[in-house]
């Protein structure tokens, strides 16, 4: 299975903000969890990917190309979908269609109207009517329409009901049933993640601090309670985050499934993305 | 390309409305007033050639550029499909502003009997001028669009109209200084004009050359500038 998308060693740094040594690959047919706090470098990275900022180091390939050598081919394969809808305000649904098929050569009318009528959007009405779940909705229509092999979204779920985000997740489920595919969304929507990505990667202030398939981390990882002085005795190497609270200590470990308690009473629950996410970010200090 | 130019089309054509007033109200002051067809002409180029600015206004508000750049669009075609834009705008203004002028000279010989305007070739060279010092204008503004936006552009454009008298009168005092004290002979002066009226053409050719350079040196430089932006 070769990779779509190859990041690696992105530096990039704005002042006191830095990207550092960001490194992760994306396969082709599957979809990428892209998590982080406000402020990681989530939108960072992405931009990088489009080239929309210059890097400071690394380098980054899409299709097996430098991303800034990208051939204007290689290009309409990008769907991109921000959080914000970054289409003129003045116009319709038809002037959309108008504009965008005169940029993209794969732009597919029928698709684009297809998805509009499937969401619901109205045609004669200006996008500064628009709420905001339209105008995500027309975001997606947009980057859908043009047939793209990879799509990134940043955040183009913030903000929505969960039945227009339910919808938006079975398109793109079907949109990796082709094996050449691959979706990178970013998000702090762990609940979307948790339901389709295949592989999560968190971000934390500028470094990558968790890569793996998502089915690996749900196996491996687990939360042990335990009072403050047991957790002492645990091995080190397995635990990934502490949080401790007037009740005892919550103890994220990465080997559940193979740990044997030091002392009685540790009970152990799987650990949720959510969990993980939480611990591991705010659980540093142990 | 063609897709950009379109979205700026249908994005005027949502200021239609405004436009139809514009010219209604040039059409009303030629009419009841005293200036040729040159001037009406004029002013409607000037008005279609800000067209451009505020297309760049709309694109700003909107952020289209970053969204843009993740499409096939490269930034040397947004600039490049902004530059056909003024050039496009400024055709339309020309004509609609020629169109004017001519509706205002039939409806003035209507009401004001006998009177005529005539439409000579200093008409045309008049009208032919203020086309190439549009085209100039927008091939100094856009690049300050692309470094400092549009906003600081408004500033730099204002600036950028009174400045050209601003020299004028400089040269003009600082010239009559030097014939005044002897140091250039006023002969030479009048030597130069009647040498340019002598050959007019040759002088039209200049212009036209040194415009094209102008907006050719312009263009790369927005360009030039886009490639440093990040969005």
């Amino acid at each position: 299975m070769n990779n779509i998308l190859e990041v690696k060693n992105l530096c990039k740094s704005y002042g006191d903000f830095k990207l550092d040594n960001i490194s992760f690959s994306l396969p082709a047919g599957c979809i990428m969890g892209f998590v982080g706090e406000n402020g990681a470098g989530k939108s960072t990275t992405l931009k990088a990917i489009l080239d929309l900022i210059k890097l400071d180091a690394g380098e980054i390939t899409v299709f097996g190309t430098d991303h800034k050598k990208l051939t204007k081919l290689q290009k309409e394969d990008i769907g991109v979908v921000f959080d914000e809808c970054l289409v003129h305000e003045q116009f319709n649904i038809k002037n959309v269609d108008t504009v965008f098929s005169g940029i993209y050569t794969n732009w597919n009318t029928d698709t684009f109207f297809g998805y509009t009528k499937r969401f619901n959007l109205p045609e004669g009405k200006k996008v500064k009517d628009f709420s905001r779940g339209m105008k995500m909705k027309l975001s997606l229509s947009i980057a859908l329409a043009h047939n793209p092999k990879l799509l990134i979204l940043d955040e183009a779920t913030s903000g929505l009901d969960p039945v227009v985000r339910d919808e938006i997740l079975d398109i793109f489920l079907d949109f990796i049933q082709d094996e050449e595919h691959s979706v990178l969304i970013s998000s702090h929507i762990i609940s979307d993640l948790e339901k389709v990505a295949d592989y999560i990667t968190m971000i934390h202030r500028g470094n990558v601090i968790i890569q793996e398939a998502k089915d690996e981390l749900l196996a491996h990882y687990g939360v042990l309670h335990c009072s403050e002085a047991d957790m002492q005795t645990l091995d080190r190497t397995h635990i990934k985050g502490v949080r401790k609270s007037s009740f005892g200590c919550e103890v994220l470990i990465d080997n559940r499934d193979t740990f044997h308690p030091t002392k009685d009473n540790m009970p152990i629950d799987a650990a949720s993305l959510e969990n993980i996410m939480l611990l591991t970010i705010k659980g540093g200090n142990f | 390309m063609l897709g950009l130019i379109k979205k700026d089309l249908l994005l005027l054509k949502t200021n239609t409305k405004v436009f139809i007033f514009i010219i209604l109200f040039y059409i009303l002051f030629g009419v009841t007033s005293d200036f040729g067809p040159a001037v009406i002409t004029a002013m409607l180029t000037l008005v279609m050639s800000m067209m451009v600015l505020s297309t760049m206004q709309w694109d700003e508000q909107a952020k289209w550029n970053s969204y843009a750049l993740t499409t096939p669009v490269s930034r040397k075609m947004l600039v490049v499909s902004k530059y056909l834009l003024s050039l496009i705008t400024i055709v339309i203004g020309t004509i609609m502003g020629f169109v004017c002028s001519i509706i205002v000279a039939l409806t003035k010989s209507l009401i004001f009997d006998g009177q005529n305007y005539a439409f000579n070739l200093e008409t045309l060279v008049i009208i032919l001028t203020v086309f190439g010092v549009m085209l100039l204008i927008n091939a100094i503004i856009l690049p300050a669009i692309y470094k400092f936006g549009v906003e600081k552009a408004r500033v730099i454009l204002l600036v950028l109209i009174g400045l050209p008298v601003f020299i004028i009168s400089v040269l003009v005092a600082v010239i009559s200084g030097l014939i005044s004290n002897g140091t250039i002979n006023s002969n030479f002066l009048t030597n130069v004009i009647s040498w340019f009226e002598a050959n007019p053409a040759l002088l039209a050719v200049i212009a036209v050359i040194l415009l094209i350079a102008a907006i050719a040196a312009s263009c790369r430089l927005s360009i030039k500038i886009l490639e440093k932006k990040e969005f």
